[in-house]
């Protein structure tokens, strides 16, 4: 069965959609991630328009992101004053990256700009997580405790300070408006909720405790994405809500299954699968910028 | 069915006779054409359409005549943009603009094009997926947009928009025929028109002309019209749409 999508004026098979949400968010369930670094791209292999994809999944990141926050937001795992921080800086960031977004377009490069950012930040974010939870799984078998977190680098040097009583910090406000602003940029450019770069940053950069760290992103992605969302609505009419409710119907329901088999699953465990599938990702867009395309020219409308 | 059908060609044939009859038989007359439906709508379950167009052919002497017709969709202005490998990475590096380009280009015609008639004559009329005028805009001089034009047509072609070969123009009875068009689901939405000619001995001797209407409706016209029109309010829309559905999912799983 086929739906007309609006926006991105092509039809597409709903069970194929449905199926792609679904499977999207059964691993965002497990492994407690947004989903988007996974769902952008794919949904660009399956033939939605670059810019359509990066915007409407934008769009279906801000539904996933509340549900999940809510959940956090009952059991009192957000820090208010650090989420406020990361929001406004997140806000003006992805002001910027749809900026960028544009006159990338504009200029004819954004689908390899979004194909390069991806290769590097899955492929870091990949290797990292390989690597930490294979360290785990031996650390585990040689029967050793973790060492402890130094935490305190340079960072904690800057001027600004201010206490974020909940994440029991005293910090230089400029640190977490840095990686706000960062982490906006890249949520609206490559259509993801940016927590897989915001959640290390937030555990290794800031120091905060891993309770918190997880509904504090959260809290911070739904402004982050629902701002991408207006933008990208507002300057680039690319933002299909037909596409993002089939997406996110999928979605819920998959997070669901999802997250029931991630708790019975051992961290490190899953922690590799996730690695193992960020790479693979990685590896097909980087396969695609580096190997010689099959036709070199490409046709689209005017943009702009 | 088949009595739709039957009434459809009585129909177009009592219209041919009085057609004939006001025009007078004279020389590059009129040729009656008519489509099977003059408006398509893109609602959620489209997948693509088809269009039939019928016509009369007005030589009645032994020689015969041959038939093309012309269906052409709404314009666009389009780039066509070569990658070349920079840094060991594949980027697009050069591009060309072609203004006023057909969005849907397909012919249909009773023999190969180009024995039926003149090459400047195809050329003027833009008959044959060759022949269509792709204007650059802002063209260097000396530069080869050779590739360009192939690459634009290629790419149509594989997006099911633009025909390599002509398509067969059927004949249901003596003088009567009939070519199918399909559309597949990506065809732009905006007016199309149909262009025939019946030619004899290299000469065409009459001409015909007749729209169709290719829209968005219902549910799917309305967000596209608002995302176009409105585009802010749409965004606080979507990202309302997306706050309400997301604390939907959470309170329905809470409870299960």
């Amino acid at each position: 069965m086929e739906i007309y999508l609006p926006i991105a004026e092509i039809s597409m098979n709903i069970v194929l959609l449905l199926g792609l949400g679904l499977v999207v968010g059964f691993l965002s369930g497990m492994f407690g991630t947004g989903g988007g670094f996974l769902m952008t791209p794919l949904l660009i292999f399956i033939g939605v328009p670059p810019p359509v994809a990066v915007a409407t999944e934008a769009n279906q990141i801000t539904a996933a992101s509340v549900s999940g926050f809510l959940a956090h937001w009952r059991r009192g795992n957000v820090d208010l004053r650090m989420g406020a921080v990361l929001v406004v800086s997140g806000v003006i960031g992805s002001g910027m990256g749809v900026l960028l977004f544009r006159k990338l377009r504009q200029i004819g490069q954004i689908d390899e700009f979004i194909s390069i950012l991806f290769v590097v930040f899955l492929g870091a974010v990949g290797i990292l997580m390989a690597a930490e939870s294979g360290r785990s799984i031996i650390r585990r078998w040689k029967g050793r405790s973790p060492g402890r977190m130094h935490a305190h680098y340079w960072v904690h040097g800057l001027p600004f300070k201010m206490r974020f009583r909940k994440s029991k910090l005293y910090i230089s406000v400029l640190v977490p408006a840095g990686i706000g602003l960062f982490v906006g940029v890249l949520s609206a450019v490559m259509g993801v909720g940016g927590g897989f770069i915001m959640i290390p940053a937030m555990i290794y950069i800031l120091g905060m405790p891993t309770s918190i760290v997880v509904g504090t992103s959260l809290f911070q992605i739904i402004f982050v994405t629902a701002n991408s969302t207006l933008l990208h609505a507002g300057t680039n009419q690319t933002v299909d809500i037909i596409l993002a409710l089939v997406l996110l119907l999928g979605a819920v329901v998959g997070a669901q299954f999802g997250s029931r088999l991630g708790a019975r699953l051992r961290g490190e465990e899953l922690r590799i699968l996730l690695a193992i599938l960020v790479l693979l990702v990685c590896a097909k867009l980087a396969h695609d910028l580096l190997v010689a395309p099959l036709d070199p020219y490409s046709l689209s409308l005017v943009f702009g | 069915m088949i009595r739709g059908w039957n009434s459809k060609r009585q129909k177009l044939v009592s219209y041919v006779l009085i057609q004939l009859l006001i025009t007078g038989f004279c020389l590059a007359s009129e040729l009656p054409v008519d489509l099977s439906k003059h408006n398509i709508a893109i609602q959620s379950s489209f997948t693509g359409s088809t269009v039939v167009l019928f016509g009369v052919q007005t030589a009645t002497d032994d020689a015969g005549s041959n038939i093309v017709a012309v269906l052409s969709g709404p314009l666009q202005n389009l780039v066509v943009r070569k990658k070349r490998k920079t840094v060991g990475i594949w980027l697009n590096r050069s591009e060309a603009v072609f203004e006023n380009i057909p969005g849907y280009y397909a012919v249909a015609s009773t023999g190969p094009i180009h024995k039926l008639l003149e090459r400047e004559v195809l050329l003027l009329y833009q008959i044959g997926v060759n022949n269509v005028a792709l204007d650059l805009a802002g063209a260097i001089e000396g530069r080869d947009y050779g590739p360009y034009r192939e690459a634009l047509i290629r790419h149509k072609v594989q997006q099911g928009l633009y025909f390599a070969e002509p398509a067969a123009v059927d004949f249901v009875q003596a003088g009567l025929f009939r070519v199918h068009f399909t559309f597949p689901s990506n065809v732009p939405p905006g007016t199309y028109r149909a262009r025939v000619y019946e030619i004899q001995k290299g000469k065409i001797i009459s001409e015909g002309v007749t729209e169709l209407s290719i829209r968005k409706a219902g549910l799917e016209e309305r967000i596209y019209q608002t995302a176009q029109d409105s585009p802010w309010l749409y965004g606080i829309l979507a990202v309302v749409l997306a706050l309400l559905s997301g604390w939907l999912a959470g309170a329905v799983f809470r409870r299960t």
